[in-house]
């Protein structure tokens, strides 16, 4: 059976063959897709069960002003793989000038780059800005986060600070170097052996 | 090139299809995709050549892409299945199977268009699922076919296959353009939440 109204309600990968996914075929059922596994409920099902989920979080996310309400959009989804080392959330007000996003140079070396910068497709749909730990670096909604830039560079924004447990999940400053030294760490192990070899 | 000469040379050629609908300057027909070469060779025949309409659009389920070509005047529209708009991508999608199985076999007369045209049942399940999903609104042509064949439909038969299209929606919808509220249709639809 085919409908043709069906909407997208969350997705999110979770391996690179395996997703979770929510849709809304109208008038039909809410379909529940994980992998090749469908289930079917109805929209009262579905809310149910959302009440539910949240009673779990909040019963197994002890962190200081976690709430599932906190999270607008698909933004609980993005973050759920972290959830469990969360300490604190926050509210923070930020100059977007003071982020930085993950951008590439050299085609694909990593490293963290000012908005200014930005060659990633800009977004007008309003997403949460979502920070980790002390950091600028922009974990999630850096689209919305470059098309604010664009229109006021000096403004200052509402972004949404997850604090870990010791500082889990901080992103490397310097993730370039990383890059390049996995990339060549069999040639740079060679030479150090090859140097070794010669003392 | 009139409506009636594309259709009498259809007709001659012994296609199986059927008219969906046709609105100025297009004439929209189902065919069985089987007839497919046969109803290019005819095509070419008559130099009629063929419009970039349909060729980038989005498919799904595996059919058949449609096709435009120009008689000089008439547009005509070739589908292969009845089908309309998807929400995902906006691709084309056909209605369910049971619609869409034997629709050329169950084919009919009526006076108001010429050539053949799809059972009431059917035609009023295209051109619903045509208002809502492809054109997003009832338009004033499809509005006052509706209302014929909606007088002319076996209730139950209808509500069958409406089922098959708008599911739980499918009583309010009936309701809804049997009482002429095509305006509320659309805006009633996406508040629905009765499933």
């Amino acid at each position: 059976m085919s409908n043709p109204g069906v909407l997208t309600l969350t997705e999110k990968r979770i391996a690179p063959n395996k997703s979770f996914r929510v849709e809304d075929n109208l008038g039909e059922s809410i379909h529940l897709h994980y992998n090749d596994i469908r289930v079917d409920l109805t929209i009262k099902e579905l809310l149910y069960l959302g009440k539910e989920s949240d009673k779990i979080l909040m019963d197994r996310v002890k962190a200081k002003n976690f709430r599932p309400d906190v999270f607008e959009g698909n933004s609980l989804v993005d973050i759920s793989e972290y959830l469990l080392d969360l300490e604190e959330v926050r509210y923070d007000e930020v100059f977007l000038s003071s982020l930085r996003y993950k951008g590439k140079i050299l085609i694909c070396v990593p490293v963290w780059r000012d908005l200014s910068k930005s060659n990633i497709v800009m977004s007008d749909v309003k997403r949460q800005i979502i920070l980790f730990n002390d950091q600028p670096y922009i974990r999630f909604g850096a689209e919305y986060a470059s098309f604010l830039y664009r229109n006021d560079p000096e403004s200052k924004i509402q972004v949404l600070r997850l604090i870990f447990k010791e500082n889990k999940h901080s992103e490397d400053p310097t993730p370039w170097k990383t890059f390049l030294f996995r990339w060549n760490g069999k040639r740079i192990s060679d030479i150090v052996k090859s140097f070794l070899h010669r003392i | 090139m009139t409506v009636n000469d594309i259709i009498k040379k259809l007709e001659d050629e012994g296609l199986v299809f059927a008219v969906l609908d046709m609105p100025d300057p297009v004439l929209r027909i189902l065919v069985d995709p089987k007839d497919r070469n046969k109803l290019q060779e005819l095509l070419g025949r008559y130099g009629w050549k063929r419009t970039k309409t349909y060729d980038d659009e989005k498919y799904l389920y595996g059919i058949e892409h449609f096709m435009q070509y120009d008689t000089n005047g008439v547009k005509l529209d070739i589908n292969f299945r009845i089908a309309c708009r998807s929400t995902l991508n906006s691709a084309w999608v056909p209605l369910d199977m049971i619609i869409n199985e034997g629709a050329l076999q169950r084919t009919r007369k009526i006076n108001e268009i010429p050539g053949p045209v799809l059972s009431v049942e059917d035609t009023i399940c295209y051109l619903a699922a045509k208002s809502v999903y492809t054109e997003k609104e009832f338009l004033k042509p499809d509005r006052l076919r509706l209302k014929k064949e909606l007088d002319r439909s076996d209730e139950q038969l209808l509500m069958n296959k409406m089922k098959l299209v708008f599911f739980k929606f499918s009583g309010q919808i009936i309701q809804m353009m049997k009482d002429g509220e095509f305006e509320d249709i659309i805006p009633s639809f996406w508040k629905f939440a009765e499933y």
